[in-house]
């Protein structure tokens, strides 16, 4: 069955795309499951129903939808890359490169699909040639956030000028304000400036209050600061034990409980350089 | 007049002829004879289908413009003189059913008190055309703030920040103060803020426009601006009436959230519209509702524009148990404690309780499919199908307590800090 434009089916697309745009996701899936039902063959429903599910965190069915839009023709190229998104989430590295492998063999390789099997390949260990294939993405499109996002995400110890240089780039794109300051505080916290950080991310918090990611991070900083004040405790309590008391239990409690301390002061130091795993 | 006679002949044959009759109203109109010529087209919209329905009210809505605009100076000097325009509505008044009769009292009375602005007629023309409103605009109009249960405080607030200012213009002017300013109801969702909106049209004895989201979205173009002014010259067809904007957060999108720039646009004619209502102290009251004010854009919540923010909160106890009431009504019920029931569900919503209504039924079903012993719903039903259910209000607290936070917003949402300093150990903080 072919469809046309400027029919009820594509009306009800655009009206999709419009809600997922304000990120009224279940509004859009109301809407794309109702499309689905009444154009079952319609494959533009699956693959609007997919970004849906995803942001509603079910990235399982998000899966099987894009395979549905394929399955009814959809253009391969846009739901290949969505579904390598997906899959990085997921941790299945293999299929993001069946993905890749589906893209290349019908597109030239095009800077979203290499930026994305770049991190892939990174995430699995293969650094170097993960960043090769990013760079060689920033390179054939700049300004593409999805590059952009990736570079930022893997080359977090390439220093402090070469991430105020992606952070500059990216403030240049048309992303929203909200994604250039989350891109901007990620950079800040990967810099180690957990101040300028919490203020990039409250300020993230004061356009759109839902957000996981700023709130994450705002808690973990919360954290920090009880970690520091329960240490103190916990040093005090420990020196206490160790020369105060002669008994031998309260000797090694004391030294069980300076090496916690040190086990939470480690911990803490991996987020603060990972702050946004 | 060979033609009028030709017509007049087509239409002694057959009186129920519409179409003679339109064309015997044109010809009238064309030979100036006004008074004939509505008559005319008066009779041909009494027989007519929809298919000319549309063509009689334009042609009539423009003789009617035309006499207005002929007679204007007349009728501004000497009200009394009217024996055109009134006498008309009198002769339509005979002829229409009892119904109508009522409202075309009340057009009447409307008429006669803004003559100098309107044209009289044209208000014949909108009762004959009843069919074309929109269902709830017309029932929309008898919803006072009797159908809404409790909530006394926010009624004693809105009747004296909205309604009076709205029903007492003529002080407002007098004092120079400017009365266009817009009402914005937010509040956690399924707390009432649509039926509050049109009780207060109900209030106001205006009409009532809703607008939703999809009244002004176009598919390939998001919300479009034309749609927003279209909208606004719709309210001033229509005034005195209450313009409700549902779902603003939607229409009036924070722009720091989106990349495109259509959402501009949007915000921009708003702003325009509402200034024109503003500055020219139209009869209009512009009222919107949000559950996420967080998502709509600050350029709207500034002063002089949606800078009246009323906070919908979930209902109280009174409202509660009346909520209660209104929802086991009808059904089997036995030893009903509704005080204990309002007690028990602190921060629920009005969709809250009647979710817990639906589950103590639901029980109740049950245990008499499984026992085959009929009975009633009883408290113990309620009691449990509570201890199921959270107030879905919680999450918008949580929310609203980070934007709070976060978001400098210099004391607008007061009334909400203030709640949840009251209500600080049910929200877990």
């Amino acid at each position: 069955m072919r469809y046309r434009f400027n029919t009820e089916h594509y009306e009800m697309s655009k009206r999709i795309q419009y809600f997922i745009s304000m990120e009224r996701f279940e509004k859009a899936r109301s809407i794309a499951s109702d499309l689905i039902s009444k154009y079952p063959e319609f494959p533009d429903g699956y693959y609007l129903m997919a970004i849906c599910e995803y942001h509603v965190g079910r990235i399982d069915n998000s899966i099987e939808l894009c395979q549905n839009a394929l399955k009814y023709g959809i253009s391969p190229f846009t739901v290949y890359v969505a579904m390598m998104f997906y899959y990085i989430e997921k941790g299945d590295y293999d299929s993001v490169e069946q993905c890749y492998n589906q893209i290349s063999n019908v597109y030239s390789k095009d800077a979203d699909a290499r930026a994305l099997y770049g991190f892939s390949l990174w995430k699995r260990g293969k650094k170097e040639e993960g960043i090769r294939m990013m760079e060689e993405a920033f390179s054939k499109d700049y300004t593409n956030t999805i590059v952009l996002q990736c570079l930022l995400h893997a080359c977090k110890k390439r220093g402090k000028d070469y991430l105020r240089e992606l952070v500059g780039i990216y403030m240049n794109t048309k992303a929203s304000e909200k994604n250039k300051l989350l891109f901007a505080g990620k950079a800040e916290a990967y810099l180690g400036n957990w101040r300028k950080a919490k203020k990039i991310f409250e300020k993230v918090l004061s356009i759109d209050p839902t957000n996981k990611e700023a709130k994450g991070f705002l808690k973990l900083i919360k954290m920090e600061r009880c970690v520091v004040n329960i240490g103190i405790c916990v040093t005090l309590a420990a020196v206490f034990c160790f020369f105060v008391y002669d008994k031998m239990i309260l000797k090694v409690l004391g030294l069980f409980l300076i090496l916690l301390y040190f086990a939470i002061v480690g911990t803490m130091h991996v987020l603060r350089k990972n702050p946004l795993l | 007049m060979d033609k009028i006679e030709l017509i007049n002949k087509l239409i002694e044959a057959n009186p129920e002829d519409s179409n003679a009759w339109y064309l015997l109203g044109l010809e009238y109109a064309q030979n100036n004879n006004i008074i004939k010529a509505v008559d005319a087209f008066l009779e041909a919209l009494k027989y007519c289908d929809d298919s000319i329905k549309n063509e009689i009210v334009t042609t009539l809505s423009n003789l009617s413009k035309s006499l207005y605009s002929n007679n204007k100076e007349s009728v501004s000097n000497d009200n009394s003189q009217d024996p055109l325009n009134l006498q008309k509505y009198n002769d339509v008044e005979d002829n229409e059913n009892c119904q109508n009769r009522e409202k075309l009292s009340e057009d009447l009375e409307l008429n006669k008190k803004e003559v100098s602005d309107k044209p009289v007629s044209f208000k014949v023309i909108e009762g004959k055309r009843k069919e074309y409103v929109p269902l709830d605009e017309a029932k929309d109009k008898s919803i006072t703030f009797s159908d809404v249960g409790g909530l006394d405080d926010l009624k004693d607030i809105l009747k004296m920040q909205v309604i009076k200012p709205f029903t007492s213009q003529k002080l407002y002017e007098k004092f120079k103060k400017k009365l266009g300013r817009a009402t914005l109801l937010y509040g956690p969702p399924g707390c009432g803020k649509s039926l509050i909106a049109k009780a207060i049209a109900g209030e106001c004895k205006a009409n009532f426009i809703p607008v939703r989201i999809t009244d002004v979205l176009e598919p390939y173009f998001g919300v479009r601006p034309e749609k927003i002014k279209e909208r606004f010259s719709k309210a001033r067809e229509k005034s005195p009436c209450v313009l409700f904007f549902d779902d603003m957060d939607m229409i009036g999108f924070n722009r720091a959230k989106v990349s495109s720039e259509n959402t501009r646009h949007v915000i921009n004619q708003f702003l325009v519209e509402l200034e024109g209502i503003q500055s020219k102290n139209e009869k209009i009251l512009v009222i919107g509702a949000t559950s996420m004010p967080w998502d709509v854009d600050p350029a709207l919540i500034r002063p002089g524009r949606f800078d009246r923010l009323i906070f919908v909160m979930p209902p109280d106890l009174d409202s509660r148990k009346e909520i209660f009431a209104l929802k086991l009504k009808g059904r089997p019920i036995e030893n009903i404690d509704y005080r204990l029931l309002a007690g028990r569900t602190q921060l629920y919503s009005g969709a809250d309780i009647e979710n817990v209504v639906e589950i103590a039924a639901e029980n109740a079903i049950n245990s008499i499919m499984k026992t085959g012993t009929e009975r009633k719903i009883g408290m113990r039903d309620l009691l449990l199908a509570i201890d199921k259910t959270n107030p879905s209000t919680l999450d918008w607290f949580g929310i609203m307590e980070t934007y709070l936070k976060y978001g400098s917003r210099s004391g607008m949402f007061k009334e909400v800090e203030v709640f949840l300093k009251k209500y600080k150990r049910y929200l877990g903080g």
